[in-house]
């Protein structure tokens, strides 16, 4: 008996080995504050593998794409990542939000695991290691140009800031803004910081009329913020938002109409004309049902750049893709070249976007340099 | 008014008794409840901050993680805006203070090892619950928190509590004082106040009938509409029994009796106003006295005496009726005197009433009754007594003229003839003599003298009397018996028999039917008696004893038995108009009766009617003597000087022929004055004074007076046609030494003289 056993065993072994999947944890929250904006990508890195995999997946065989869910939570961020650790994933793709980006890293450059974080853009997050890649832009990039914008696009000369100090990112765009809105002249009046799960923002506008800014710089993510517009034109306040990329058009989920005029800071817009732009669209008309939002593209690239670094790595060791993503020179993102510097750092450029009617208007794009 | 405050202190004392009581088990009971609240308070606040924790903790754990130390400082900041949370520490891993949002200006030190925990503890003078726990997920601890949750809420609700309710009880308290000095007057003392003041109104200040208005609805109205309404019932009482009372007064005062009340020892209480003027008074100056001590009685220590026995009788129970007199000025008062014992329940007496009716008048009217009555007797006697006294002047006076034809005519006649005729004289002045005497006793009024007497002789004479003023037909038959001794009065007794006799001699002559022829026999008999029990059974009345029975039995036409009830009433006759006046049987009554004895009649209508006298016999020997019947002819021969006084001279003539033919010498005076001088003259002279009672210009008695005045030894002796009158028993009872009855005899008046001389 116990030989027959054995046997089986051993050939059942050699067949999972011979057919095992290439292993690809995604963490993102599927529950929780953040889960409505990670919905958007979630379906296109979903999309993005099973179209590879229609095409014979890598390296012969199939990419499975294991999600973890990190309940928007950086704790929960962390456990996710330790279990994406035990399943011995070759790659992860995550998370969205700084905060969780930054609980996983850690654990993940601990165990010389590749993490490709889409959005998150606190500077910290790329610093913590070399296995730690984004391929957005970071947001001490991000808080100069919203200066630059707000200053001299918009011709603001005081603003308040309203920041979510419940994570990672919210405080450090808001401190780089300021930072550089000051420097070019600007005046900030007030900052003003709240909690996460909040649904009562009224503690930011008291003494708002005396305040009475231009701009209202607001560097949180989708669901705060629209409450907060939201309560702002309840109370009466007409003055403009200026959002990051915490913004996005998933906010039109929470809030209608009083999104309208405000503008935000994107990856990609949907009116941008490039050839991969085109394609990427097409296949998301095609391939999946919900709308397309400007979020969906920096997903599509985090995960296709990561395809590309196994290709040139012919390797599932984790090791070996981190050293092919280095050495990726201008591939072409839908968002744009990517190319990774020294800390992982994608440098992309940022797009200014207006919420008009029930979509959004493209403005402007700002380049780093 | 010490009453009253009694009152009002109990119910003081009462109330703050049971308002302690109460306070006391409403303080435990409140106690017990604020604690319990204060308890469930505290376990709802744990519930309550396990909550919050629970509800952040994810969060702050994130935050610890994360370090996001400004999130932790709105976080904490916003969970410090909750209502009565003060203070929120949130510690990390190591216990170092991340961030300290507290109030509190005292410091909050932690302990190491403290654990997760509940403390009660005062900071800043406030009561604070503490929650002491960590902040983590499943095993893995990222920090801890303490929160201070503020108890100043319940405490100053219980404080509030607490004076509430002590403010509660201090009204209630307060209430209660001014129930008792307010209400506790209007309902109780107010009106029991006035109920009291109108019953002082009634027993003291007598204003009777007093009456109280109160209008409580309640059951005081109720004690004040009794009171009122027994108020006005003693009111009526009271006036019924004051007009009782005068009612009573009056009658008593007016009424004509006398009444006295007295007590149950026959001391005088009361005597009515007619009683007061019997003695002249007008008001009962003498009430506590003896009654027999009283003016009423004290002219006389008989009558007192014998008050006292009555009374003494009444004490016992008696009821005592008898006859009393009171001296006037000008004679006496009779009266009808009754003394009554008033008894209790019990029988004892209590109290005794004595009533007297004045019976003057009727005494008079008795007496003047019995008059009439003995008028009548003369009127019917009248005739025949003038008959006999003519026959018997015949008598002497053909004798004497006899004599004196003989003399004329020188006709001598014999010493017999002569003493014949000198005898018919004699005996026809004699029976002259008594037919006088009898009819003067008869026609006067006189009062009963009791005398020890016998019966037969009374018989005797009136048969003699009458035998003459009847028909013929009529005849009599009596024997002289063994002596009937009684106590009586002689000339009633007579009365009595004289009545009867006629009466029976009437009812066999004139009061025969027309064809009847008159006449018959009236048997009369005396003898001793005593009855025996079939006697007793019949006559219920009739005391036991010895008794002397006289009957008088005829023939006549009887009395109807109609009648026969009837017979003794005043004015009842069965005789013709005008032939009676009806008060002799009445008469014969009442005299019996006077005598304690009993009379009966027994009558067959034309057969006859019997009467029957029973008189108490008496053991001794008669007093009364028939005074002469002595034969003796001897005459003794006296010496000495008599002074005879008389104002007829016949009667002068006639004493001084006998006197001086036995030898004494006389004077004479023809009234009481002349012989009041000559025996001044001659007083030394004289031996003897003859007098006579009844005479002009100065009575017997006077005259008695003035001799035995002039010489105290002098001898008298008072001759009289009124046998034994009270004024000749007055004049007996100053001293007379003897009396003389007229007409009196030759040998009377000699032997008296000689008898007084020589004694």
């Amino acid at each position: 008996m116990k030989l027959f056993f054995s046997v089986i065993m051993i050939v059942c072994v050699n067949l999972a080995f011979a057919v095992k999947p290439i292993k690809i944890g995604a963490i993102f929250a599927l529950t929780g504050s953040a889960s409505i904006h990670n919905k958007y990508g979630s379906s296109v890195l979903k999309v993005a593998v099973s179209e590879l995999n229609k095409k014979g997946g890598l390296l012969g065989k199939k990419i499975n794409l294991i999600f973890y869910d990190n309940h928007s939570t950086a704790l929960g961020s962390k456990i996710a990542a330790e279990k994406a650790v035990k399943d011995s994933v070759v790659a992860v793709i995550g998370a969205s939000w700084s905060s969780h980006s930054l609980a996983i890293a850690p654990i993940l450059q601990k165990n010389k695991i590749v993490e490709i974080s889409p959005m998150s853009t606190n500077p910290k997050y790329t610093l913590i290691g070399d296995y730690i890649f984004r391929v957005c832009f970071n947001d001490i990039f991000q808080g100069k140009a919203i200066a630059k914008f707000v200053h001299q696009n918009l011709k603001a000369k005081k603003v308040v800031v309203f920041t979510n100090e419940e994570n990672s990112y919210s405080p450090t765009l808001s401190k780089a803004f300021i930072k550089n809105f000051t420097k070019l002249g600007g005046k900030v009046l007030d900052e003003r910081g709240y909690l996460e799960e909040v649904t009562n923002f009224d503690d930011l506008f008291i003494n708002f009329s005396s305040i009475n800014p231009d701009i209202i710089v607001l560097t949180g993510y989708e669901r705060d913020a629209s409450f907060i517009i939201r309560r702002a034109r309840d109370l009466g306040i007409k003055t403009t938002f200026v959002g990051g990329d915490g913004f996005s058009e998933a906010m039109f989920n929470y809030e209608k109409n009083a999104l309208e005029g405000n503008y935000f800071v994107a990856e990609w817009s949907l009116e941008t004309k490039t050839k991969e732009s085109k394609k990427f669209i097409d296949l998301m008309e095609k391939k999946q049902s919900g709308e397309i939002v400007s979020t969906m593209a920096i997903y599509y690239d985090s995960i296709q750049i990561l395809f590309e670094a196994i290709k040139k790595a012919n390797s599932i060791n984790s090791t070996e893709i981190k050293n092919a993503l280095y050495k990726i020179k201008n591939y072409p993102g839908v968002t744009g070249p990517i190319t990774f510097d020294k800390n992982g750092d994608a440098n992309k450029q940022i797009v200014i976007l207006q919420f008009k009617g029930k979509g959004v208007k493209y403005i402007t794009s700002i380049s780093p340099n | 008014m010490t009453h009253k405050n009694m009152l009002k202190n109990r119910v003081s004392r009462l109330i703050i008794f049971t308002f302690l009581i109460i306070s006391f088990f409403s303080l435990i009971i409140q106690m017990k409840l604020q604690h319990r609240r204060k308890s469930n308070y505290i376990k709802n606040a744990k519930v309550f901050l396990k909550t919050i924790v629970k509800l952040n903790n994810k969060e702050l754990t994130n935050e610890l993680f994360e370090k996001r130390i400004a999130a932790i400082k709105i976080r904490s900041d916003a969970l410090k805006k909750i209502h009565l949370i003060k203070a929120i520490i949130v510690y990390d891993k190591e216990k170092r203070i991340v961030y300290n949002s507290s109030d509190f200006k005292e410091k909050i030190t932690l302990l190491p090892n403290e654990n997760e925990c509940f403390k009660i503890l005062k900071l800043d003078n406030t009561e604070c619950l503490e929650y002491f726990t960590k902040l983590g997920l499943s095993s893995q601890v990222f920090g801890y928190i303490r929160i201070f949750y503020s108890l100043e809420e319940i405490n100053q609700s219980q404080i509030f509590s607490y004076s509430f309710f002590s403010l509660f009880l201090l009204f209630i308290f307060v209430f209660l004082i001014i129930f008792q000095q307010y209400y506790l007057r209007k309902i109780f003392i107010d009106p029991l106040t006035k109920l009291e003041k109108a019953m002082q109104l009634i027993s003291s200040k007598n204003k009777i009938g007093t009456t109280i208005k109160i209008k409580s609805n309640d059951e005081i109205e109720s004690l004040a509409n009794s009171f009122n309404q027994m108020s006005l019932n003693l009111k009526k009482s009271y006036e019924e029994i004051s007009q009782s009372k005068e009612r009573f007064h009056v009658i008593f005062n007016q009424t004509f009796q006398l009444i006295v009340l007295l007590d149950k020892d026959g001391n005088l209480l009361e005597a009515n106003q007619t009683g007061l003027s019997f003695i002249g008074a007008t008001e009962n100056i003498y009430s506590g006295m003896p009654f027999w001590e009283t003016p009423w009685w004290t002219y006389s220590k008989e009558q007192q005496e014998h008050l006292k026995n009555v009374i003494n009788k009444v004490k016992k129970g008696e009821f005592i009726r008898f006859e009393a007199y009171y001296p006037l000025e000008n004679g006496k008062a009779y009266v009808d005197f009754s003394v009554k014992p008033l008894f209790d329940k019990s029988g004892n007496v209590i109290q005794m009433i004595a009533e007297g009716r004045d019976i003057t008048d009727r005494k008079i009217a008795e007496a003047q009754l019995s008059q009439a009555q003995k008028m009548e007797m003369v009127g019917t006697l009248a005739g025949g007594l003038a008959h006999d006294f003519n026959n018997l002047l015949a008598g002497i006076l053909g004798s004497v003229s006899i004599i004196k034809m003989k003399r004329k005519l020188k006709k001598e006649f014999s010493a017999k003839e002569f003493d014949n005729y000198i005898e018919i004289i004699e005996n026809s002045g004699d029976r002259a003599a008594n037919l006088v005497q009898q009819l003067l006793s008869m026609s006067r009024k006189q009062e009963l003298v009791f005398t020890k007497m016998d019966l037969n002789y009374s018989i005797k004479n009136i048969i003699k009397i009458i035998k003459g003023s009847l028909d013929k037909s009529v005849s009599f038959n009596f024997e002289f018996g063994e002596p009937a001794i009684v106590k009586a009065d002689p000339v009633q007794m007579e009365q009595v028999f004289l009545n009867l006799c006629v009466n029976a001699a009437h009812s066999m002559t004139i009061m025969r039917p027309r064809n009847q022829k008159w006449g018959g026999k009236v048997f009369i008999q005396i003898d001793k008696y005593r009855p025996n029990e079939k006697f007793l059974s019949e006559h219920k009345e009739f005391i036991d004893g010895d008794y002397v029975r006289i009957s008088i039995k005829d023939q006549g036409v009887g009395i109807d038995e109609k009648y026969i009830e009837k017979i003794f009433n005043p004015f009842f006759t069965t005789k013709e108009k005008g032939k009676g006046t009806g008060l002799g049987l009445a008469m014969v009554y009442s005299i019996i009766k006077q005598h304690s004895g009993y009379i009966y009649v027994n009558s067959q209508k034309g057969i006859g009617s019997e009467f029957q006298i029973y008189l108490p016999a008496v053991k001794e020997k008669a007093e009364i003597i028939e005074v002469g019947e002595n034969e003796d002819f001897e005459l003794t021969k006296g010496e000495g000087l008599i002074l005879i006084v008389d104002d007829e001279e016949i009667l002068r003539i006639t004493v001084k022929s006998i006197l001086e033919e036995v030898g004494y010498s006389t004077i004479m005076a023809v009234n009481g004055k002349e012989a009041i001088q000559i025996y001044e003259e001659r007083k030394n002279e004289i031996s003897l004074v003859l007098l006579d009672m009844v005479m002009p210009i100065m009575s017997g008695k006077d005259t008695f007076i003035e001799l035995r005045r002039i010489n105290p030894n002098c001898k008298i002796i008072l001759s009289s046609g009124f046998k034994k009158d009270e004024r000749v028993q007055a004049i007996i009872n100053l001293g007379v030494n003897a009396f003389l009855q007229k007409p009196y005899g030759f040998k009377d008046l000699v032997n008296l003289v000689q008898k007084v001389l020589t004694s």
